[in-house]
């Protein structure tokens, strides 16, 4: 023990970059698999949270303290809330009816004072770390343009990974104790697992707590069927994630870091591909934490849906990154658009505007308010915030438009169930969520608007050229194989689509069922050893939300 | 008799097992194919200067430098050749960790015997790879399909079957001659500090371990911190001269040597004060191998009609060095 003793004292202990990490791909999920099937029942739970605080401790080091202390909070948050709702039912049982509203008011304050704090703790915290440099920046900005020469230090936070994820997960925990949705769990133990379950610690599914908590807890035998499914959704998010995303990894980078040498239609394909590395990284990640979830018998939410068929943006973000779309509908799109104010906005506008344009506008207060988080939530940055506004505008447009739309496809007689008006709308869905994820990209918002100017200004592919192929560490062998890679996860989502699940057809034949779902193990793990971008002459390529 | 059950359990624990046993006899096989048939750098081999040496006469080496980037660049055994008739091998590589050092230190033993082994000491300072990167190491190693997978792309298929055979020698032995000057900032990197730099535990044990690997078969193994304004000062000079003390190792600091050396930070790095380039490599050589002829070790070769290759890449080196 010495060795580690010695490697603790020094800080020498090994740093994890993510869990897509070759090592971490090759040892550690195998022996946690291990250790969890031959763990006894009692010690699962243990087990789960143990590795789970492991793994986030090797990702964040220290900063595993900010994980800590969300958990302490929430628990103590969640029996504050329980004791005043206890204190609350006890107190209207004794109250006269005339005074009840009286004494519910009066805890219902104190619950919201809780909450308050509450919010405080977790959001204050994620706009401490995310945004004050932001905010700093932009003052010095103002300071710079009125003359001013007394700028102010622009602070630098570590930021832990997965803190976007889990104080959104945390502060869900605590809103449902207050509205009664869940009961505040006394056991923090049991919290803990579901605030750090090491899966969902980098980029989410943000669960809920009646989603997860139980389950985790009550930990499960691991059965061949989830075993296997789970396996192979593993090595499906790998390939996604690394011969797809990685692949494409270096030239998008340099498309839009060198955007100004570049031509109009060099700048779209770099949005495409930019759109196309995202989707495959992210949903790829996510196969990969709920692979390793499935095989130990748990099912956390899923995150993504066949977002690219999508008929309306609004469509979109139901089928994309689903449980950050439901928490701020839930946390913040009902509570505004249900508020007291907004009610009596929408019956008032209803009388004005009838019944479609007149809940629209409490409902696009609500929708501004969703937007303006979402953007901020990705970033601190105007592009961010752009982004989200852009989105907001988009779907605020297509509500508008919906009584146009319906009027001139009945006067044109156009049938919106036909196949090709179901294409032209996904294709337009399509464009305009590449337009979106180039502002997202892009180093800034000015630069942008640059490089969307130009796609309308200089279309040409002119700068395509072998060279720039060779600076972005790609050629058109590249291009192929990832095309190839796409045309198979676009024919798993097609049938996915129509409702024809892959799963179930591997388990029709009555014999050799097992053996056919370990050929295709077999097969996906030999082409992502074979095409996977990583090794000699890649980097790798760290999971692009976990920076959100 | 088995029960249905039990039955059951056996024949999925088969399907697996049959799994894992074809997983592992396909990337064995994979292996086989990926992997280079020759060291040629254009056939795609990693590290192809060092495994170069693979293909040297036997026991032709007088002495081998061992290392990351900083020896890569900085040390050139045509020079020590031209001025001193003794024969050595740059082992190292870009980006090298100790522990691959080792394994170089290792593939060098195999077909030669040096009698000194130098060291760079900039990956001293790196972080060593974790516990499951050293098995991963281990995997790649026995799975080479891991590291040449990326082959598919140009393979030829008259590759496939052939039997390895690495023939290749490298004209410059090991030797990256880069001839790009960047100036660096006036050296101020050993401004005198009593602070000391800590050294890993782990890589202190390779070294120590190399050490001995060496002595055990009578080299001698020398510690060297090339000429470098941005990567070395006197905080890790103080780490690495107490611990060499500790180890009974001998350490050469080159940074306290810039006048001796004839150091010009306007000529002699190719990026700045990172590292040296070809000039900058002539001259420190220049240095150890006075240091090798003093240990009065080796005898001069430069007449040796079997080492006439060496007097051959020699003029190559010059010429690539002075193109007239």
């Amino acid at each position: 023990m010495h060795w580690l003793a010695y490697q603790l004292l020094h800080g020498e202990l090994p740093q994890l970059s993510s869990f897509t990490n070759f090592h971490f791909v090759v040892y550690a999920i195998p022996c946690f698999i291990l250790l969890y099937v031959l763990m006894p029942k009692k010690l699962k739970r243990y087990y789960l949270l143990i590795a789970s605080y492991a793994f986030c401790f090797l990702i964040n080091g220290a900063m595993v303290i900010y994980l800590l202390v969300s958990t302490v909070s929430m628990f103590g948050f969640g029996l504050l809330l329980d004791k005043l709702q206890t204190q609350m039912k006890d107190a209207l049982a004794v109250t006269e009816k005339e005074q009840r509203k009286a004494v519910k008011k009066k805890f219902v304050i104190k619950q919201r004072v809780v909450i308050l704090f509450a919010i405080l703790l977790h959001i204050g915290t994620l706009v401490v770390l995310k945004y004050t440099g932001f905010f700093v920046t932009n003052i010095n900005r103002a300071i710079t343009m009125s003359g001013g020469t007394n700028l102010l230090t622009v602070p630098h936070f570590l930021i832990p990974i997965g803190i976007s994820f889990f104080s959104l997960q945390a502060l869900s925990y605590i809103l449902d104790v207050y509205r009664g949705i869940t009961k505040a769990d006394r056991n923090i133990l049991r919290l803990a697992l579901f605030l750090a379950f090491f899966p969902q610690v980098i980029e989410g599914p943000i669960s809920r707590y009646n989603q997860t908590a139980d389950q985790l807890w009550n930990s499960p035998q691991v059965n061949t069927q989830s075993f296997t499914f789970g396996v192979q959704r593993i090595i499906f998010g790998m390939i996604k994630k690394i011969v797809i995303a990685d692949r494409l990894n270096s030239f998008v980078a340099l498309i839009f870091n060198d955007y100004a040498m570049l031509d109009g239609g060099t700048i779209a394909l770099g949005a495409i591909l930019y759109t196309i590395q995202l989707y495959m990284d992210f949903s790829g990640i996510m196969d990969i934490g709920l692979g390793i979830s499935e095989i130990v018998g748990i099912k956390l939410p899923e995150n993504f849906e066949r977002p690219f068929f999508s008929k309306t943006i609004s469509e979109f973000w139901k089928r994309w990154h689903i449980t950050l779309g439901t928490w701020f509908r839930d946390y913040i799109f009902y509570p505004v658009s249900t508020s007291t104010s907004m009610k009596k906005l929408t019956s008032s506008a209803r009388k004005k505007l009838g019944n479609h344009y007149g809940p629209l506008i409490a409902g696009s207060i609500a929708l501004f308010s969703v937007w303006i988080c979402n953007g901020l939530w990705h970033g601190a940055d105007w592009n961010f915030i752009f982004f989200g506004m852009y989105h907001f505008v988009l779907i605020l447009l297509g509500n508008i438009l919906v009584p146009l739309v319906r009027l001139v496809n009945k006067k044109l007689n156009i049938n919106p169930e036909n196949f090709f008006y179901k294409l032209m709308q996904i294709l337009r869905t399509c464009l305009l969520v590449v337009i979106g994820e180039l502002f997202f990209r892009a180093n800034g918002l000015m630069n942008g608007f640059h490089m969307f100017g130009r796609i309308f200004t200089d279309f040409s592919f002119s700068s395509l050229t072998s060279d720039l192929l060779v600076r972005g560490g790609i050629d058109y062998l590249d291009f192929i194989i990832a095309g190839i890679t796409l045309i198979g996860i676009f024919a798993v989502s097609v049938l996915n689509e129509k409702k024809i699940s892959v799963r179930e057809l591997q388990t029709k034949p009555v014999k050799g069922a097992l053996v056919l779902q370990w050929s295709v193990i077999f097969i996906l793990a030999i082409f992502l050893l074979v095409f996977g971008a990583y090794g000699v002459g890649y980097a790798e390529v760290y999971p692009m939300y976990a920076e959100f | 008799m088995l029960d249905e059950k039990n039955k059951n359990r056996l024949y999925k624990s088969l399907v697996v097992i049959v799994f894992m046993i074809v997983l592992i006899g396909s990337m064995l096989l994979l292996s086989f194919v990926f992997t280079p048939t020759n060291n040629y750098p254009d056939a795609g081999m990693i590290d192809w200067n060092v495994k170069a040496i693979l293909a040297e006469p036997q026991n032709s080496i007088d002495a081998i430098f061992l290392g990351n980037s900083e020896g890569y660049y900085a040390f050139t055994p045509l020079k020590i050749w031209e001025e001193q008739g003794i024969t050595t091998y740059n082992c190292s590589a870009k980006g090298n960790p100790v522990n691959i050092s080792e394994s170089y230190l290792h593939l060098a033993f195999e077909k030669q015997t040096p009698k000194v082994v130098f060291f760079e000491t900039d990956s001293i300072y790196k972080k060593p790879l974790v516990i499951w990167q050293l098995f991963s190491s281990r995997v790649v190693e026995t799975f080479s399909v891991m590291s040449y997978h990326n082959r598919w792309k140009d393979m030829d298929a008259s590759e496939i079957g052939k039997e390895k055979n690495y023939t290749y020698q490298d004209d410059f032995k090991g030797f990256f001659m880069d001839k790009a000057t960047v100036a660096a900032d006036p050296a101020t990197n050993m401004n005198p500090t009593d602070k000391s730099k800590h050294i890993f535990y782990r890589n202190r044990q390779y070294i120590i371990r190399m050490k001995e690997y060496c002595e055990e078969r009578g080299a001698k193994f020398v510690l060297v911190s090339t000429p470098t304004t941005k990567n070395w000062n006197m905080k890790k000079h103080n780490g690495m001269a107490e611990f060499a003390q500790s180890a009974g190792i001998e350490y050469i600091d080159m940074n306290f040597m810039y006048d001796e050396l004839h150091i010009d930070w306007n000529t002699d790095s190719r990026d700045g004060g990172d590292h040296l380039n070809v000039v900058g490599a002539d001259k420190i050589c220049s240095y150890l191998g006075q240091y090798l002829a003093n240990t009065g070790l080796f005898t001069d070769k430069r007449t040796d009609p079997s080492y006439s290759k060496w007097n051959e890449n020699l003029e190559k080196y010059n010429n690539a060095k002075n193109p007239s």
